[in-house]
């Protein structure tokens, strides 16, 4: 019996052991297969390689996770190349311009309410059809529907304006007027009103345009595989979660002057950053995307890997300032004021995010950001004091217990909060807060008492008055579990969005609005995140923009190591 | 006169009788120590066991820091004489976090371990000595409870009767202020934990029962039953303390996988909540940097790969102490 359990003791840590070891042990590089990227009878002639280019044209790209491949729902990590595969009438640069993509240019109208979108007349389908007006129309007609499910295209407010789109939102029509198929390679949009981030939004990856028919086929969970007809310089060669493969390769039928070097692109979801580390060290992959906490110690031994994504983030707590304590403003005030906020994300960031404490919605890679821009924020223990003794509350023994919720396993978040809950203890003497680390049914039953949750908002379209319309709209939705009424805010949001970003005044209402909506202290900061891609040393010619997308992945390529 | 007849008149049989009984119950835990100690496997087990113990007695009055005690300017840092195992990602002092977590783990394995054993010992005596019906009657519920997997239930508990305990728990003490209800946290911990325990005492109550079977039919049982002695004595004063031996056997074992278990349920974040010290957290918490500090799994994680082991060494020993039949006892 004795014999027998230690046999068993010995063969549990042997067993622990072989697991951490293979635990260290990073995936084997996907098969690199054949150089032939293309189909026998191929339509695309190839572009000579530059002289230093390596003879096998492959990115292996690692990530923390890919969804289904269908630009209209896409929220995960194939945005990338997405793009690129169904192209946007538009396409940002690093800069945030939209250059013509799908599209060669457009025309508005003197009132701003008509534009008209001129297709690339050499534009086709990788069937050999040609790309027209209707596909567009039709295809964002389906987009917008409720038959596209997890679509987003109807998110954006610009969008919302076209002609006659709400029957067709709602499900009570079939045709959205606003659309019009003038001919073959025009088309015209009508707003109700102007809108000038319109092509800042056609520039989107949610807006690019698939091939109604193949939707039609594939069900409404379509999701695009290697028979998907495709109009970019790539199309899907395997693209299964269930799996987990996933690769592009090129479009043999790209009708576009310029032919990508890149043959295929290979990626591999890894939830582990630990993992995907080891992965970057072996040289198993070739760009790496989400590396956070490893971040620091991989920018101190090589800094030029790092390629900044220009995208504007914010990462908070929000407080439901209908729950008690935080129906009152004092206590809102009291807690923000109780936590050195530089010191707290310094350390729960490892340092990664030091210069990016959330101080702002803006960021300062956004028109408009202006620093100190949230009245009376900052560390002040003594203030807070007083703020929390002025509260109807008085008292941090009359406080109710206050309930937290991280919204995910992030070690970031767990460490913020627990950073948070240290410091209101010490500064304010508030000891009954609970933490849970997860999603909000972590609380089971408790789920509809908690007050605090955590929270992040992108500027997908990276324009000032449309992320601020998006935080005010915020504040009043009641699944988003706010609950602040504004009206004159309300009145101040209206009239921003009648003004273009080129206008003198524009930044002026942008800013009011943003220290307003800050002046609420509906929220507890935490960073303006930071995305970073690595790329090893031989991807050359490596660019991206706001919405993660590979701009420049026409002209990268792969040189020998 | 036969010569035994003659000592008992003269008292000497009676006498000799009543010492060779004391000799043989003295030699009989004798017996036990001598084999517990003379087993060097034992005696680090019991070493560290005791260490343990001590551990989450005095540890929160030894520790040097609280284990909420955040030094901001000082996160991660390696051992130094400040702080003998480094700090945590927040700045904490893991020393003084592991000696709290052996107090967490030492708590609920205490309390698991109690629940099940009461449990276990009641419902196996009845199902052995309880006749052929009441034996039916517990099987099926042992069956039952059996059949719930533990982690399962316990994820149960954690988002469905909480709440309500919580609640009551908040009522009481906004009624009458009293200052055990003011933090509801180690009410969280009964909860979840006490459900553990309900479904880990059929272990001790098949033990039992099995005993009790294999107890019933020896020659004392019958000599007691014959000179009159009611069922309940024979159950309470012989059945049940010559069944215990093994019980203790298996109560170290149970013992170290409640800690177990407490860690995996602080670590799937179910059981202990951060800020709370739990060597489960405290590997949930640090699993991300794996790669680059080490040392903050691997110090929550060697305790309590060590305790555990520890605690399987001394219950290896205590099995072979306790069970003279055993082949590799002296």
């Amino acid at each position: 019996m004795k014999g027998k359990r230690h046999i068993f003791s010995f063969a549990s840590i042997l067993l622990v052991i072989v697991f951490a070891v293979s635990a260290c042990a990073a995936p084997a590089p996907a098969d690199s297969g054949s150089t032939a990227a293309m189909d026998e009878g191929e339509e695309m002639t190839g572009r000579a390689l530059p002289e230093d280019a390596a003879e096998e044209q492959v990115i292996r790209y690692v990530t923390r996770n890919f969804s289904r491949m269908n630009p209209a729902s896409e929220g995960g990590f194939g945005r990338p190349f997405v793009s690129h595969i169904w192209m946007t009438l538009f396409l940002r640069d690093y800069e945030h311009q939209a250059n013509p993509w799908l599209a060669t240019g457009y025309d508005v109208s003197d009132d701003g309410l008509t534009y008209t979108i001129h297709i690339h007349p050499d534009a086709v389908w990788s069937d050999g059809s040609p790309v027209t007006a209707n596909d567009v129309k039709v295809y964002w007609e389906y987009a917008v529907s409720p038959e596209c499910i997890g679509c987003r295209m109807f998110n954006y407010s610009a969008i919302k304006l076209i002609e006659g789109i709400q029957p067709v939102v709602d499900g009570e029509a079939d045709e959205i007027p606003g659309l019009v198929a003038v001919d073959d390679k025009t088309l015209e949009i009508k707003l109700v009103a102007p809108k000038p981030i319109l092509i800042d939004t056609l520039a989107n990856y949610n807006t690019a345009i698939v091939k109604l028919e193949d939707i039609l086929e594939g069900g409404e969970m379509w999701a695009a595989d290697g028979t998907a007809r495709v109009n970019g310089p790539f199309k899907v060669k395997v693209w299964d979660p269930d799996t987990q493969e996933y690769e592009v390769e090129q479009n043999p039928m790209w009708w576009g002057d310029t032919k990508p070097y890149i043959e295929r692109i290979i990626g591999q979801a890894s939830a582990d950053e630990n993992v995907s580390f080891i992965m970057w060290q072996n040289d198993e992959v070739d760009v790496a995307h989400w590396l956070t906490n490893i971040r620091e110690p991989l920018r101190a031994d090589n800094p030029e890997s790092f390629t900044l994504i220009p995208y504007a983030t914010n990462f908070f707590y929000t407080l439901n300032t209908s729950l008690p304590p935080f129906d009152d403003i004092n206590v809102r005030r009291a807690l923000v004021h109780a936590v050195d906020w530089d010191l707290a994300i310094d350390a729960a960031w490892e340092g990664a995010r030091s210069d990016r404490v959330m101080k702002t919605h803006l960021t300062p890679e956004i028109q408009c950001y202006k620093a100190d821009n949230w009245p009376d924020f900052g560390y002040n223990p003594e203030l807070a004091k007083e703020e929390l003794a002025a509260s109807k509350y008085g008292e941090p023994e009359d406080l109710p217990k206050i309930r937290i919720t991280t919204n995910g396993q992030s070690p970031n978040y767990i460490r913020t909060a627990e950073i948070m809950m240290e410091m209101w203890k010490n500064n304010l003497g508030i000891t009954n807060v609970e933490m849970r680390p997860g999603r909000i049914d972590a609380w089971g039953q408790e789920g509809e008492e908690v007050q605090v949750l955590r929270r992040s908002s992108g500027a997908v379209i990276p324009d000032s008055s449309e992320w601020m319309n998006g935080f005010y709209q915020r504040l009043g939705d009641p699944a988003r579990q706010i609950n602040i009424v504004d009206e004159e805010l309300g009145a101040l949001v209206d009239e921003m969005a009648l003004h273009s970003s080129a206008d003198p005044e524009y930044c002026d209402f942008v800013q009011e609005v943003e220290s307003r909506i800050l002046g609420h202290y509906y929220l507890l900061p935490m960073i303006w995140d930071l995305y970073e891609y690595n790329t090893k040393p031989w991807i050359v010619g490596f660019d991206t923009n706001v919405d993660n997308n590979w701009t420049s992945l026409l002209d990268m390529y792969v040189a020998k190591r | 006169m036969s010569e035994s007849t003659e000592k008992l008149s003269n008292g000497s049989l009676g006498e000799q009788l009543a010492g060779e009984s004391a000799l043989r119950t003295r030699s009989l835990w004798k017996d036990a120590v001598g084999r517990l100690l003379r087993n060097r496997l034992s005696i680090i087990g019991l070493i560290i066991t005791l260490f343990l113990l001590i551990s989450a007695l005095f540890g929160p009055y030894i520790a040097p820091y609280s284990y909420t005690e955040q030094d901001l300017l000082n996160v991660a840092k390696m051992p130094s004489p400040d702080h003998w195992l480094g700090t945590d990602e927040i700045g904490r002092d893991l020393f003084s976090r592991v000696l709290w977590g052996a107090r967490t783990a030492t708590l609920v394995a205490i309390f698991t371990t109690f629940i099940s054993v009461i449990i276990g010992v009641i419902i196996g005596a009845i199902a052995g000595y309880g006749g052929a019906l009441a034996d039916n009657i517990t099987g099926r519920i042992i069956d039952i409870v059996m059949s719930v997997p533990g982690l399962l239930l316990a994820a149960l508990i954690a988002v469905s009767i909480k709440e309500p305990v919580v609640t009551w728990a908040e009522n009481i003490y906004d009624a009458s202020g009293f200052p055990l209800f003011a933090d509801t946290t180690w009410l969280d911990l009964l909860v979840v934990f006490g459900g553990l325990a309900f479904v880990s005492w059929p272990g001790y109550a098949r033990l039992i029962r099995g005993q009790i079977f294999s107890l019933r039919e020896e020659q004392y049982i019958e000599a007691a039953k014959s000179v009159g002695v009611s069922e309940l004595k024979i159950a309470l004063r012989h059945l049940l303390p010559n069944a215990i031996g093994p019980v203790i056997v298996t109560l170290t074992f149970s013992f170290s996988s409640a800690m177990v278990l407490e860690s995996s349920l602080s670590y799937l974040g179910i059981g202990v909540q951060p800020p709370q010290a739990s060597w489960g957290n405290m590997i949930a918490s640090n699993i991300g940097s794996w790669s680059y500090r080490p040392w903050l799994v691997a110090v929550p994680a060697l305790t309590l790969a060590i305790v555990t082991l520890g605690i399987n060494f001394l219950g290896d020993g205590l099995n072979d102490a306790l069970n003279p039949r055993s082949k590799r006892s002296i």
